[in-house]
């Protein structure tokens, strides 16, 4: 190794050495990692992959060909899946509250766990059993959902004033609202609005929206931050910790120079704790008030087949027919008059010969 | 939370012996004390979630440092995601002011040492700090030794050239 390198390896060593380990970190894992399981199918996925990087640990070459059998046969299922789903009959079936699909994902990593009791057995066995969990707790789920809807031609302005209005409704707020003109121009064809609805009102917006049309497309899901509120917690707990400690040696505090720096420290300690609980009350919110996106669109196609379509349509005919009609008057208003002027002058001028 | 069984007990002299090297060795790669504190809870939760699988004789030390470069490597792929789509809103700023990174009495190797590119520094820090050899650093990775042996050539290159590392090693690259 030159002088280069062993001046690199100098250099990290240093600065490794200067930089101090955050006091309680330590126990902050322990803490998350001892209660904490994983719970969505991406964790899980995880572990296996890291459990798979073990020396040694690879995959054997029949195992992994039938892991790729397997993924490639649920990946045909599922194309089939989708094609034999698709088409007109899926705004009926997604109408149910049977359909809410997302929800939540906890449920269907749930169904794996029952499906995979030989994965369970594994990893207990290894080091002896795995110490049993504490008491389960519900999960602090972050809800969102989409709706997608059409709406009859001609009732786009009252649907999409009353979809404004039902966040309100239901304890919410609307956070975002745009809409685009239709096609001819003349009126407003389509929207899209944001709205924060109470998680335990998401369900009863979700059905008074799907009163406003024909539902195209619906779906929601769950995440679960669990892990971010106890990892925030304890975080909390760490730093608050600190705080007081700093507050003790402040009072015991000799020189202006050691004040200065516990007040240094203070400050930064302080920082941190606003800015986790800033952090705490942004997931808390997150939990608490579910985020909805709501499309309606103005089914014009839908028009042409129906009577009150047809009715419009005539009273539009008849109005551009009228218009028309006004339009060729008031230019030839001007005209007859001219004409009639002319008129007047030719008498008076064969009157006068006479 | 004080373990109980003597898996837990395990798991505890695990981040006894081998957290401050975790997080040292990912603040080295990052650059940001909050980001490797998640890195260095994040590998022995990961660590624990799959401790099913371990057989005795594991080699432990080799596998929290892949996890660890995993996640690391994870938070430098979303920064970089994340800058790309700032850049796109046109709003793109400096990496965060961290007060305790701008002290005035650090090396001149240790500056030029973060001019280097992530691709070079993550395998740098994994060769003179955490020791692991090229196989190893391959397989955190997920490259071949070939691309690894290259970069730290790049990265000591790049380090030779700086006019205070050749001022300081003498010249020799």
């Amino acid at each position: 190794m030159n002088e280069i390198d062993l001046e690199i390896r100098r250099v990290l060593e240093t600065e490794a050495e200067s930089v101090e380990v955050p006091e309680g970190l330590a126990d902050r894992t322990l803490s998350v990692a001892l209660s904490s399981e994983p719970h969505t199918w991406r964790e899980r996925v995880r572990a296996r992959r890291d459990a798979r990087d073990l020396p040694g640990g690879r995959a054997s070459l029949p195992a992994m060909a039938v892991a790729g059998a397997a993924a490639l046969l649920l990946v045909a299922l599922f194309a089939v899946g989708s094609i034999l789903s698709s088409g007109p009959e899926q705004a009926s079936t997604l109408s149910g509250p049977s359909l809410l699909s997302g929800e939540t994902r906890r449920e269907s990593s749930t169904t794996s766990d029952a499906q995979a009791p030989d994965d369970l057995a594994e990893e207990s066995s290894g080091l002896g059993a795995v110490a049993a969990p504490g008491p389960p707790t519900a999960p602090e789920l972050a809800r969102t959902a989409e709706i997608e809807l059409k709406v009859t031609d001609g009732r786009f302005e009252r649907a999409w004033s009353e979809a404004n209005e039902i966040a309100g409704r239901h304890g919410g707020f609307v956070t975002e609202s745009r809409t685009e003109t239709s096609a001819a121009g003349d009126r407003i064809g389509s929207g899209t609005l944001t709205a924060r609805v109470p998680t335990d009102n998401l369900d009863a917006a979700l059905g008074d929206f799907r009163s406003l049309g024909t539902v195209v497309r619906q779906s929601s899901s769950g995440t679960d931050v669990s892990g971010q509120i106890v990892d925030l917690d304890a975080r909390l707990r760490s730093a608050r910790s600190q705080e007081a400690q700093l507050h003790e040696l402040m009072e015991r505090a000799q020189t202006v120079a050691d004040v200065l720096r516990i007040r240094e420290s203070l400050d930064s300690v302080r920082t941190e704790i606003e800015r986790l609980e800033a952090s705490k009350q942004g997931v808390e919110v997150r939990v608490a008030y579910a985020t909805l996106t709501a499309s309606l669109v103005e089914d014009t196609a839908a028009a042409a087949g129906g009577l009150a379509g047809a009715l419009d349509t005539a009273i539009d005919v008849a109005t551009t027919i009228l218009r028309g009609l006004v339009v060729t008057l008031g230019a030839l208003v001007p005209l007859a008059l001219l004409g009639l002027a002319g008129w007047a002058v030719l008498r008076l001028y064969r009157r006068r010969r006479a | 939370m004080q373990p109980d069984s003597p898996t837990e007990q395990l798991l505890q002299r695990w981040v006894e012996t081998y957290q401050p090297v975790v997080y040292r060795a990912a603040y080295l790669i990052l650059r940001d004390r909050e980001e490797a504190e998640d890195v260095a809870q994040e590998t022995f939760i990961r660590a624990w979630r799959a401790a099913g699988r371990l057989r005795p004789g594991d080699e432990i030390a080799g596998w929290l440092y892949r996890i660890a470069t995993n996640a690391s490597l994870n938070r430098i792929r979303s920064r970089q995601r994340e800058l790309r789509a700032l850049t796109r809103l046109g709003s793109a700023r400096a990496a965060p002011d961290d007060p305790f990174e701008r002290r005035t009495d650090r090396s001149a190797v240790a500056e030029a040492l973060d001019r280097l590119p992530d691709r070079l520094r993550v395998p740098v820090v994994l060769r003179y700090y955490l020791d692991l050899p090229l196989e190893e650093i391959a397989r955190a990775l997920g490259v071949r030794p070939g691309t690894v042996k290259s970069r730290l050539y790049d990265a000591r290159q790049a380090l030779a050239g700086d006019e205070s590392i050749a001022a300081v090693a003498g010249g020799s690259a």
